[in-house]
């Protein structure tokens, strides 16, 4: 630890964050469910990510971990699903988490 | 055996770093505070990515109503953090804060570094490159990270949903 150098962030160069292309456009039909999906980061922690799932959405560890694992391999994962409203909300606290949070419609 | 830096305590989750971490991490802390205030940073758009990957003008919408309390989530946190750090102890309701703070940290060293780029190689840093110093700093908290939710996980109440929210 006695190496590291913790003034680094004020100098950091930026990058331009990741961005996914965009898929089909496709009209909004309010009697469909949205689904929330996690998109895979690398960044982010294994452990960090069950834990988020288990804390926002009263899953079982192992029901966490198989998410976990399906968002890192498949690099993505429908982790909830709901109106609008709900879905936004649940993408919201994804993203005060850290995670990638994106939202399709059925 | 790696030093094991958090522990369940009497208050809540004691911190076992060293000074020179403890002192280190507030000026981390202090640093991304001025960043997120700033805005300026490109790096920081990893914290408001899109959200409608469909339909640009609906995440332009959702993050002009939840890019303000997200700020001030991220800022609150923050001031969490640097509280426990001073009292050397994490209560049960600031555990979000330092796990969501510390993340946030990894996210935006891990982007101006491009980890998850196919041709990143902490290798070809170099030994007195100023990205080793973030590397560096990255992979340690990581170690903090990992340990912290570990230590949180203990006490999170087993879910026993096996069904979508």
């Amino acid at each position: 630890m006695t190496e590291l150098c913790f003034a680094v962030l004020a100098s950091a160069s930026p990058v331009t964050a990741p961005v996914k292309d965009p898929v089909d456009e496709t009209d909004r039909r309010p009697d469909l469910p949205w689904k929330v999906i996690v998109l895979d980061d690398p960044v982010n922690l294994m452990s960090y990510v069950v834990y988020v799932f288990r804390k926002l959405f009263g899953y079982s560890a192992a029901k966490a971990h198989r998410l976990m694992m399906q968002v890192h391999t498949e690099g993505r994962a429908v982790v909830a699903s709901g109106p609008l409203e709900k879905a936004e909300f649940d993408a919201y606290r994804l993203h005060e988490h850290g995670l990638w949070a994106v939202l399709e419609q059925d | 055996m790696a030093r094991r830096m958090f522990r369940h305590g009497p208050d809540g989750i004691a911190v076992n770093l060293h000074a020179d971490e403890r002192s280190g991490l507030a000026t981390v802390l202090q640093q991304f505070r001025d960043l997120l205030t700033e805005g300026s940073d490109a790096s920081m758009l990893r914290f408001q990515p899109p959200v409608h990957i469909a339909d640009e003008k609906a995440s332009d919408e959702f993050w002009e109503m939840a890019a303000a309390p997200l700020l001030k989530h991220r800022l609150e946190a923050i001031d969490v953090v640097e509280a426990g750090l001073a009292a050397g102890v994490i209560a049960a309701d600031a555990v979000s804060a330092w796990l969501q703070t510390l993340n946030s940290l990894r996210l935006y060293l891990g982007n101006t570094l491009e980890v998850g780029s196919a041709s990143f190689d902490p290798a070809d840093l170099g030994d007195s490159d100023h990205d080793t110093a973030r590397y560096m700093l990255y992979e340690w908290l990581g170690g903090i990270l990992d340990q912290l939710v570990e230590t949180a996980a203990e006490t999170l109440p087993e879910g026993d949903s096996d069904e979508l929210s």
